[in-house]
């Protein structure tokens, strides 16, 4: 009754005060559309006014004829005279870049100004009309402080996304990827490991870059806080097309925008190979792995008129040798009498002349993609939608390798009243990839048929394409070398080959109840499910690898991974005072993650290429499943006083399924503010537009994967036969379990200075962090006299520092011609501060006696191996016959092997350049990774094996650098093959790593916008032609040049190892035109 | 539109519960890709067990054969880098993981339903692992061992500890196979015949107290191996793929891509040479040639395939020890002890192990290339002790309590020559050629002018007759240091011969209370006297 009396007075009131008020409404959005929630609108010259809700829209009193004014941060404040109508929308136009609005975890828009922690933001203009399909790739050098590593030059293979490096070794360092709110399954699942299998895409690859809005990067724990355990790594939160849907009246036009790309992929990694020795030895004739045989010419103490075995003429001309499938071939592979079902007699001849030996196989592919975006609303902007198709057609430069993809994805919104707004995403991809097998080789074969291994070493007096790959009537691999020792790589090219096809689906909803105007509640539902067709096969005749392998195996698994996320949320925006406000937001979420692989192993291929499981002797299965829940309760508050002074508290609950209930749960808070001094004070006369400190402490925390605290038994169907029958046994599990395991857990205190000057010219962002990773869940090796030979347990420290610089300088602002530049720059590092009592290196990835390790005082990323024995003063010591000896007894003694280098990078830098004339646009992305070591079995094998420019200085005696035994300087000299191969191939693993540092011209593009008076008597809106190039030059300056050695490959797969390359991976080129039209 | 509302609420917070049933379940610690402790079976351990049991001794009898040159060995130069640590570490892990593991488990099974068979075994082969360990490797852990999380860096407790647990182990074994038990539903060592095993287990307590050279101890045990039917042997199958059942020796000399090891060119040269100008009878059986000569021998120089072939490749003076270094003639095509020259592509032409004991090629002199699958596919065997390995200890306990060890090795030949005259598949020996080898073996016995000279000529034959073991080898040459004339390494500096192994490097790295020795010079504690070799 109270109440109402008071409604009344005030309603008299009002209508008396201002009789020709009236309520107008409206939206305030952004640019795009997007509504700027908390915007102010003020009757001007007056002191009303009132702020905007979550979804911009506003309700004001006021009379016909005055003015309102908009404003909000960071976007350009705008006046508007009341008319007879009562909505008003608004649309701002940004203002001062710095302060800008974006989106920070869970998808809450903020002030970039008012964020205590770095976030990298790269717009779609950055993403779209790329050559590659790989939405991490494209992102590469676009954000400081990430660091994008491709496994290699094949469409479509995995890709490493590391942000601010290294903090743990036994559990993932990826970053979370959220797409339109919902996390997204970005897992690499590789088929078997980098040694045998290697092939698999990482599951971002199911994205279409052209779909993409923009891309946020949050690098923190602070910034993450709020996404539990997944954001540890960082968060990649994407924003596409379908997700951009936007209620009001500036939501986009109805439009239809088509974007078509026509791109070239070409071999980059091309070795210089010598011209003047052919296959042999010592500079004799032989069909070797090797290249150190005699000279292309008939003279000289190499050349080969003193070779028996080339004795051969053919009309006369002579350097000819017997054929190697007549001279060589034992009968066991290849009858004589079968040699004419090849097109050869026993009389056939092969020149002796260096030939294109492996030049042949690599044929430039192409790249077809295309992109058709339909968005729009309805007339009064309360639903909105967007429709997306895209089409990747990527043929890889190795013969074999595609990589096709069809994305489409709806979006849509919907105001169903005042309080309940709808919100959806669906998403559908296919994503079929196909490749040879690229997994790790050595200088002699491989152990899984790779590819690479067996082409770039190809003697010069041999070729691929000249060499009959097929015995003419089994099918089996032939090729030159005696006892018939390597797999032609056309028969692998033929015969075997990795693929994957992933069906996805994902997407989400989310429905929002305004309780009122400065409070709402939202329900989340996001779901991502994937399933991945794995098909592995080899044909019978093989050579390379097992017994079974050379039998024939025929694999299908299917690989069918879901994630559940219910969210709730509840927020809230109130200003407390007139200087203080407040946002909140709490809730509760659950994330389910099931992964389930199934399918057969068939071995004992019958008939030769059926491949069916009823063609093959033996079946065995393929399984695992996990499953893992994580539920979770999180809030935040940010404070903000007079818009310069802004505190953010959060904090978030965990409890996972895979540890024992005492150790389930974890709390992990975070904090951070932001000063913004130039809001407050007065700088004079110097040049600062906008200065901001900022500064940040976040902690999160590692859930093991899989089982770790159960104890196992293993049980194996087929473990002996005795009398022809299966034996079936059983044998304890070598994993200890342990009930003790707790989640490891990360801190991380964050610095930062943002700053405009120069009138906006020049802007600044610099940020430094430190973080400590305490309580690492190690899988420690155990002594097995033990019962057991690993345990997962919570040992170590491991502390990361790094400092991120972002600079934005606008040389040039004019009407027609533009010029801006902007480099960003990272280093960070990871040092292990502590393992434990037990143990002083932990060798986490690659092999037990070559591979990362962490040692306590050294930097995590380091790779240890075999080194060379030196004296006192760190001088090679050589052996009696003239070569590096080897530190072995040292590495006994120790019980560890000895550092060969750090895989680290000590900066990456990226600069890029755009330079606009008028409706032309140029781009460039320059990258300087400098430092870092890489062990490399490409480089060790073309110079062992005598392939490249390198090695063609080889007549002379070489004498190695260092002391001999008793101290006095090495005199001994030695021949070529004793110095590359006997060194480099047979020598200690430190002769095989370089330093890896490597410039390189990342993109280039010149854009042109065909102007829009051109476009008036067309349908089209806009249209736009650019011609584009993507890592046309690099130069790995420090590694031998013949070689061509671009060390962007990741050779131990997807996962925390780093610096170790098997001859699994070699760079591509690409370069095209792409036409964008809206119409 | 508020009654709507309010439904729309309650319609999602109760989806939300509902579909939250899997994904709020926080109890998910149980593994389901492996079965759970409590689910095993004694029987189905027992499989493994003596599975693993043969791997483990076919890998240390290699370790032993090719420091004692009845294998190639090969790769290194120098005697300390010829095993590294990390080379033992499977070994290791077979031995305490696996085999030692198991049988704990396994014996809680047992016990509970009586299987004193099923223990016996496991005692047998636990005494025999921790014999072997200490023998290569000294001290190791045995009180402190296998208590998982409870400790996890045991102690190492004393070689002589170890082995009179061992001993201890052994005639707890032969106590509980005299119960009566039943045997397993595989028993892959002796069928069921208990007696076997309990010569068996006599048979591995003689050598432990000849390796402690307690003669009356080992004099005393009667009831042992005595004819060869009762050999401890595993007999491995002809199955390649899924599973692997064929002998490991075979699987490194008979595939697709040729041979992948040498055969010893010191015991090729040994048989060649024979006794009293008569070939080893044996010869075709341990050996296949797949060509008829040899390069550089009786065929022209072939750098490619055997560079060492090319005249002037080795400088004089080098070291001839039976007119080794590099080749052999006839096709006798291996490799010296410690070359570690790169591998030319021979797999196809040098000599591959034949059909005893890897389930190989009888040698028929038809100069074959042989790959998977052919001679008797890997059905070979892989000895733990063998009746002729006991009358050549026997011998040697007869010099060592000052009696005469004719006799015992003349048995010893006999027994070898059968032994390798039995194995299936290949055709037999001439009955006449196995007397006269022994006869011409007795005439050079009766020659050697010295008990010295005679020790050589006993070690050769022990040595000849145990091709495909190695460890009582390596043993009994640290014992009494003969032969002594065996081919050194072509390193004219290789160090010392390796006295015990490094320790492995999964248990010096993982175990704090273990230091790795400085060198391979340590004696093991039984051979605290033992000779100088190398």
């Amino acid at each position: 009754m109270k109440s109402l009396f008071r409604l009344l007075v005030v309603f008299l009131l009002t209508t008396q005060l201002s009789f020709a008020q009236k309520t107008v409404t409206g939206v305030v959005s952004d640019p795009d559309g997007l509504p700027l929630p908390g915007a102010t609108v003020l009757v001007q010259n007056t002191t009303t006014g009132v702020t905007t809700d979550f979804d911009g829209n506003f309700s004001i009193n006021v009379s016909e004829g005055q003015s309102l004014e908009f404003s909000f941060v960071g976007y350009e404040t705008s006046a508007i005279v009341v008319g007879s109508g009562n909505v008003i929308n608004v649309s701002l136009s940004l203002g001062n870049q710095l302060d800008e609005v974006i989106v920070t975890s869970l998808g809450i828009t903020r002030e970039k100004r008012a964020l205590g922690y770095a976030v990298s933001e790269v717009d779609n203009s950055q993403i779209e009309s790329r050559a590659s399909g790989d939405v991490a790739r494209v992102l590469s050098g676009k954000a400081s402080g990430v660091q994008v590593t491709n496994q290699g030059g094949i469409s479509g293979s995995g890709t490493s996304v590391v942000i601010r490096g290294l903090s743990t070794f036994s559990s993932s360092n990826q970053p979370l990827f959220v797409v339109d709110g919902v996390p997204f399954q970005s897992d690499t699942n590789a088929q078997g490991s980098f040694t045998s299998g290697n092939n698999g895409s990482s599951r971002f690859l199911d994205l279409d870059p052209n779909n993409i809005e923009s891309v946020n990067v949050l690098k923190g724990l602070a910034a993450a806080t709020l996404y539990g355990s997944q954001g540890r790594n960082g968060v990649v939160l994407i924003t596409t097309k379908s997700g951009t849907t936007a209620s009001g009246l500036n939501a986009q036009k109805n439009e239809v925008t088509v974007n078509t790309s026509y791109f070239s992929n070409e071999l980059a990694m091309k070795p210089d190979y010598q011209m003047e020795y052919g296959n042999g030895f010592n500079q004799n004739f032989g069909w070797f792995f090797s290249n150190w045989g005699p000279s292309f010419r008939e003279e000289g103490p190499a050349g080969w008129g003193k070779q028996s075995a080339i004795n051969g003429t053919v009309s006369g001309q002579p350097g000819f040798l017997k054929h190697p499938y007549n001279s060589n071939l034992n009968a066991r592979f290849l009858a004589r009498d079968l040699l004419p079902l090849l097109g050869l007699s026993e009389d056939s001849l092969w020149e002796w002349k260096p030939y294109d030996s492996a030049g042949d196989l690599f044929q430039p592919g192409s790249i077809v993609n295309t992109n058709i975006n339909f968005r729009g609303q309805s007339d009064d902007g309360k639903v909105s939608y967007n429709v997306n198709y895209g089409n990747l057609d990527d043929q890889g430069f190795t013969p074999g390798n595609t990589l096709r993809r069809n994305n489409i994805s709806f979006g849509g919104r919907a105001v169903l009243s005042n309080k309940i707004t709808v919100n959806g995403t669906l998403n559908y991809s296919f994503t079929d990839f196909k490749s040879p097998p690229i997994a790790a080789a050595y200088s002699s074969g491989s152990s899984d048929s790779s590819l690479y291994g067996n082409v770039f070493y190809t003697p010069r007096s041999v070729s691929i394409a000249d060499l009959p790959y097929a015995h003419p009537i089994t099918g089996a691999s032939i090729y030159y070398r005696s006892s018939n020792g390597i797999q032609h790589p056309l028969w692998t090219v033929n015969n075997t080959q990795d693929a994957q096809a992933t069906h996805r689906v994902y997407g989400g909803t989310s429905v929002q109840y305004d309780i009122s105007d400065n409070l709402n509640v939202q329900y989340r539902y996001g779901y991502d499910v994937y399933s991945e067709d794995n098909t592995s096969y080899q044909n019978k005749g093989g050579v390379d690898g097992s017994v079974e392998s050379q039998s024939g195996f025929y694999e299908k698994w299917n690989n069918t991974s879901t994630i559940f996320n219910h969210q709730i949320t509840i927020n809230g925006d109130y200003e407390l005072d007139s200087d203080w406000s407040m946002t909140f937001n709490a809730g509760a979420t659950s994330n389910a993650k099931e992964y389930d692989r199934n399918g057969v192993r068939s071995t004992g291929q019958n008939v030769f290429n059926v491949l069916r499981h009823y063609n093959f002797n033996n079946q065995e299965e393929i399984e695992y499943y996990s499953r893992r829940n994580v539920l979770g309760v999180f809030g935040q508050a940010s404070l903000d006083y007079q818009n310069y002074l802004y505190i953010t508290l959060a904090s978030r609950t965990d409890w996972v399924s895979n540890l024992s209930e005492e150790n389930r749960s974890i709390t992990y808070p975070s904090a951070s503010i932001s000063f913004v001094p130039s809001s407050v004070l007065d700088f004079g006369n110097l040049p600062i537009d906008f200065l901001k400190v900022r500064a940040s402490y976040g902690t999160s925390a590692t859930y093991p994967t899989g089982y770790p605290i159960a104890s196992t038994l293993n049980l194996d169907t087929k473990s002996f036969q005795v009398a022809g029958t299966d034996v079936i046994s059983n044998t304890t599990g070598s994993q200890l379990g342990n009930t003790a395991l707790k989640p490891e857990l990360l801190a991380e205190l964050e610095f930062g200075i943002e700053a405009n000057l120069l009138d906006n010219r020049l802007s600044a962002e610099v940020s430094y962090f430190q973080r400590n990773t305490t309580d690492l869940i190690i899988s420690q090796p155990l002594d097995p006299s033990t019962g057991y030979t690993s345990t997962s347990t919570n040992i170590g420290k491991i502390e990361a520092t790094g400092w991120e610089v972002d600079l934005n300088a606008d040389w040039i602002r004019g009407d027609k011609f533009n010029w801006s530049t902007s480099l960003n720059y990272t280093t960070n590092q990871a040092i292990v501060v502590d393992l434990g009592q037990d143990t002083d290196q932990i060798v986490y990835a690659g092999f037990s006696t070559r591979g990362n390790a962490a040692i306590p005082g050294l930097p995590l990323t380091s790779m240890i191996g075999t080194s060379v024995g030196r004296d006192a003063s760190g001088a090679p010591i050589i052996d009696a016959s003239g070569s590096y000896t080897s530190n072995n007894d040292t590495n006994y003694k120790t019980n560890k092997y000895a550092l060969i280098g750090d895989a680290n990078p000590d900066f990456i830098a990226n600069i890029s350049n755009t330079i606009t004339y008028g409706d032309f646009s140029f781009n460039f992305l320059f990258n300087a990774t400098i430092g870092g070591d890489m062990y490399s079995n490409y480089i060790m094998t073309l110079l062992g094996r005598g392939i490249t420019t390198d090695t063609v200085d080889r007549e002379l005696p070489y004498v190695l650098p260092g002391v001999l035994s008793d101290g006095s300087p090495n005199n001994k000299q030695i021949d070529n093959a004793t110095t590359y191969f006997g060194n480099l191939i047979l020598g200690a693993d430190e002769l095989r790593t370089w330093d890896a540092s490597v410039l390189r011209l990342s993109e280039v593009s010149l854009t042109y916008d065909v102007p829009s008076k051109w476009l008036d008597k067309t349908p089209f809106g806009a249209a736009s032609v650019s011609a584009q190039g993507f890592n046309l030059w690099y130069d790995a300056y420090n590694t031998p040049e013949g070689t061509n050695y671009d060390p962007n490959i990741a050779g131990l797969g997807v996962g925390n190892g780093s610096g170790f390359e098997y001859f699994n991976g070699v760079s591509a080129k690409r370069y095209g035109v792409s036409v964008k039209l809206t119409f | 539109m508020k009654t709507l509302n309010k439904i729309s609420i309650i319609a999602l917070t109760s989806l939300l519960v509902l579909s939250s049933c899997e994904t709020t379940e926080l109890d998910l610690t149980s593994n389901p890709n492996a079965l759970s402790p409590a689910q095993a079976s004694a029987d189905l351990f027992m499989n493994e067990i003596q599975v693993d049991f043969a791997y483990m001794v076919n890998g240390l009898n290699g370790v032993g054969s090719r420091l004692t040159r009845i294998n190639q060995l090969g790769g290194e130069r120098l005697y300390r880098d010829a095993y590294s640590p990390n080379s033992f570490s499977g070994v290791w892990s077979q031995a305490y993981q696996q085999i030692m593991e198991d049988i704990r488990v396994m014996n809680g099974l047992a016990a509970e339903s009586g299987l004193t068979y099923y223990i016996a075994m496991g005692e047998v082969m636990q005494a025999y692992t921790l014999l072997t360990l200490v023998d290569y490797f000294g001290d190791i852990p045995y009180t402190e061992a296998l208590l998982g999380s409870e400790n996890l860096n045991p102690a190492l407790d004393s070689g002589q500890s170890v082995y009179n647990a061992a001993l201890a182990l052994l005639d707890s074994a032969i106590n509980n196979f005299g119960q009566g038990g039943a045997a397993p539903q595989y028993d892959m060592y002796y069928g069921g015949d208990a007696s076997g095993w309990i010569k068996a287990a006599n048979s591995i307590k003689k050598k432990a107290y000849l390796n402690l050279g307690d003669y009356a101890s080992y004099n005393s045990i009667t009831n042992y191996i005595t004819d060869s039917s009762d050999d401890f042997q595993f007999t491995w199958g002809t199955n390649a793929i899924n599973p692997d059942t064929r002998h490991p020796m075979y699987s490194s000399s008979y595939s697709n891509t040729g041979a992948g090891v040498y055969q010893s060119n010191w015991l090729m040269n040994r048989l060649m040479i024979g006794r009293n100008g008569m070939r080893d009878p044996r010869i075709n059986y341990l050996f296949y040639r797949q060509v008829a000569q040899t390069p550089g021998k009786d065929a022209p120089a072939d750098e490619i395939s055997l560079e060492c072939s090319t005249p002037g490749y080795y400088i004089e003076p080098h070291r001839v020890a039976y007119g080794l270094y590099c080749n052999l003639p006839e096709g006798y095509w291996g490799r010296d002890h410690g070359n570690d020259e790169g591998i030319p592509p021979d797999g196809f032409k040098r000599t591959i192990a034949g059909v005893y004991p890897a389930g190989g090629a009888f040698d028929d002199e038809s100069f074959q290339s042989l790959g998977l699958g052919d001679g008797l596919g890997g059905l070979g065997i892989t000895p733990v002790m063998l009746n002729s390995w006991m009358h050549f200890m026997n011998a040697e306990v007869a010099v060592m309590t000052g009696g005469d060890p004719t006799t015992e090795t003349l048995a010893a030949i006999r027994s070898s020559l059968n032994k390798v005259d039995d194995i299936a598949g290949a055709p037999a020996m001439d009955a006449a050629s196995i007397d006269s080898y022994i006869a011409n073996f007795a005439a050079d016995w009766t020659a050697a002018s010295s008990l010295g000279a005679k020790l050589e000529l006993w070690a050769e034959e022990f040595w000849i007759a145990s091709q495909g073991g190695g460890t009582e080898n390596y043993n009994s040459y640290r014992r009494n240091g003969y032969p002594q004339n065996l081919q050194p390494m072509v390193e004219p500096d290789p160090g010392q011969f390796p006295l015990s192994m490094w320790y492995p490097q999964n248990f010096a790295a993982n175990n704090s209370n273990v230091t790795q020795k400085s060198d391979v010079s340590g004696r093991v504690f039984w051979n605290s006297n033992g000779p100088a070799v190398d």
